[in-house]
């Protein structure tokens, strides 16, 4: 059964329509990146699902309609990393990352022991004391993602969970996006639904079950990795000359610029 | 230095702020433009007669004025704590959103309409000019508040904004009154917006103590609110806050906050801003914390600010607006200085 089902998702804002008719689904344990040029309506689309942009059409988490859900009940189960997370007060990285247990009451025992594993799987156990804006933009990126991922690490209630991520990478370095990815990897293996906007579509291609691709707000294609991501469909998606590889050792395709 | 390690434990805090605040409530007690003796305090506080009227002095002066400094100081800071927090802005103050100039108007309107009459003067004026404060502030956070609320919820660039537009129309409004006002009531105006506790009786002490008992029972179940609110009102919303329902409550709360302390004391700056401040610098922003040490500090600093007014010039009386900000800011510009890494 899929956490997440989208039926004919629509987004217009004014007289623009920022997402058009866009239907899938994510289920547990699956990884569905979504890739696309600059303005093609990723972030809206992801904002649409949490109930940050206002869209027509069917929403539903769990089998349930998401505006059914209670913001409470909807926080045990969804967790967002924005793309933005400006925060200018001198929280340390073990403060900003218990703050994603805000919604559950397990009790200190056991949130403590969530915020230790997933700062330990973002690598940023050795910042815990450490104050959050004296930190490098990277280090920023992978406490917000273990706060994000604190909040649904374990099951709380019957519910699957699902993560939506929007541009989880985009600030690291080669070995911290590596690793960032086979945390969310790894986390997805648990049995959690991953929904991301990535950039980089080889990583997205290394990492994900599903692409989606998304042009001018409308859904141009999805499927594995290797049906989506060929020399045609990004070329003319991005609307430039690309070569697409196999990865020498993973098999995945790998996309190279002209 | 980027660490934790400068926060200095939770328990030391309470017991050092405790402490403090202890001593400033004796020391407000003790010292005066009278001079009576410790034991001749203690006499007068447990009701004994002294002469020289020194059991009227404690407890019809020297007593409701000391309650009155330490609430109303104790409501300015906690307000402070809250509208940094709701404005995710660590130098956010509770005349940003308008209260303070629109307590002037009220205030300026009722001492300008009741000297005039000829019949408001006396106690019966002083009420009067509170209760003009109090709804001159209350009024104008609604109407910040609803014009900066529209289908997509609370904008807080556009409450702020509004603020501003807001103080400046309270402030032409309040110099309009200045100019047609004659010199008697100009002197009173001017010196009721720099502040001063010289007001203070029970009842003004009991108001003050009402609402800040109800913002000290109200701030717990705020405090892990607040903090995830810093993050952001997406973000906080997507850890399941309702955050439309909480901006309303808490500036419910701070409306009405700054509200009774502007009514029974006038506009006293400086205790809102840096008080929340000084304390975020040394135990961090969590707000659960932050809301009862602030609340302690906010007395403590007025206390000790109203003392040296009270006592400076004696038996002049300094505003003791012009005393806060004495007081404070040397210290804040210090810590400033010591700490800019850590805002």
């Amino acid at each position: 059964m899929a956490v997440l089902d989208v039926k004919n998702l629509s987004v217009r804002i004014g007289e623009k329509d920022l997402v058009s008719d866009v239907s899938f689904s994510v289920t547990p344990g699956e990884v569905l990146s979504v890739i696309g040029p600059n303005g093609a309506g990723k972030t809206t689309l992801l904002r649409a699902i949490t109930g940050d942009a206002p869209s027509t059409g069917e929403l539903r988490l769990n089998d349930r309609p998401l505006s059914d859900w209670s913001p409470k009940e909807r926080a045990l189960s969804l967790a967002v990393l924005t793309q933005s997370n400006p925060l200018a007060f001198a929280f340390t990285v073990e403060e900003v990352v218990s703050l994603g247990r805000g919604p559950h009451s397990t009790g200190t025992v056991i949130d403590r022991e969530v915020c230790q594993e997933a700062m330990a799987a973002l690598d940023v156990s050795h910042l815990a004391n450490r104050l959050y804006p004296s930190l490098s933009g990277g280090e920023k990126q992978r406490t917000q993602l273990a706060r994000v991922m604190a909040q649904i690490w374990r099951p709380d209630g019957n519910a699957d969970r699902l993560l939506l991520l929007d541009e989880p990478v985009t600030s690291l370095d080669l070995g911290h996006q590596r690793q960032l990815m086979q945390a969310v990897r790894r986390f997805a293996d648990s049995g959690v639904a991953v929904l991301m906007v990535v950039h980089d579509i080889s990583l997205a291609a290394a990492y994900s079950d599903e692409v989606l691709a998304l042009n001018d707000g409308r859904l141009v294609a999805l499927g594995s990795p290797e049906s989506v991501v060929t020399e045609s469909l990004i070329g003319d998606l991005f609307g430039t000359e690309v070569r697409v590889i196999a990865h020498p050792v993973s098999g995945k395709p790998v996309v190279l610029a002209g | 230095m980027m660490s934790s390690a400068h926060r200095r434990s939770r328990r030391f805090c309470f017991v050092l702020l405790t402490l403090a605040l202890a001593a400033s409530f004796v020391l407000a007690l003790l010292l005066g433009a009278v001079t009576i003796p410790p034991l001749d305090v203690l006499r007068a506080l447990v009701g004994t007669e002294l002469p020289g009227y020194r059991m009227e002095i404690i407890q019809s002066i020297r007593l409701p004025r000391a309650l009155l400094a330490g609430f109303v100081g104790a409501i300015l800071a906690i307000c402070g704590a809250i509208l940094q927090g709701l404005f995710r802005n660590p130098l956010a103050d509770p005349s940003l959103i308008g209260v303070t100039a629109g307590a002037s108007v009220g205030a300026s309107l009722m001492i300008f309409l009741g000297a005039g009459g000829g019949l408001l003067g006396g106690f019966m004026g002083a009420s009067l000019v509170s209760i003009g404060a109090f709804s001159g502030g209350l009024i104008t956070v609604w109407l910040v508040y609803r014009v900066a609320t529209g289908i997509n919820g609370t904008s807080v660039a556009t409450m702020l904004l509004m603020g501003i537009a807001v103080s400046a129309l309270s402030a032409s409004a309040t110099g309009l009154l200045d100019y047609f006002a004659d010199n008697e009531m100009l002197r009173r105006m001017s010196l009721w917006r720099m502040g001063g506790l010289d007001g203070a009786n029970n009842t003004r002490a009991v108001l003050a103590g009402l609402v800040l008992l109800t913002l000290l029972l109200a701030a717990p179940a705020f405090g892990r609110a607040l903090n995830t609110l810093l993050l952001g009102e997406s973000q906080a919303r997507h850890l399941g806050i309702d955050v439309e329902r909480l901006k309303t409550r808490l500036i419910i709360l701070v409306a009405a906050g700054v509200g009774t302390a502007v009514a029974v004391s006038g506009s006293i700056a400086f205790v809102g801003l840096v008080v929340p401040h000084m304390v975020r610098l040394w135990v961090g922003p969590d707000h659960r914390l932050l809301l009862p040490l602030s609340a302690l500090g906010g007395a403590v600093l007025l206390l000790l600010a109203d003392t040296l007014a009270r006592t400076a010039l004696a038996p002049t009386e300094l505003p003791v607006g012009l005393v806060t900000a004495l007081l404070g800011a040397p210290f804040f510009i210090h810590l400033l200085r010591q700490r800019r890494n850590f805002g």
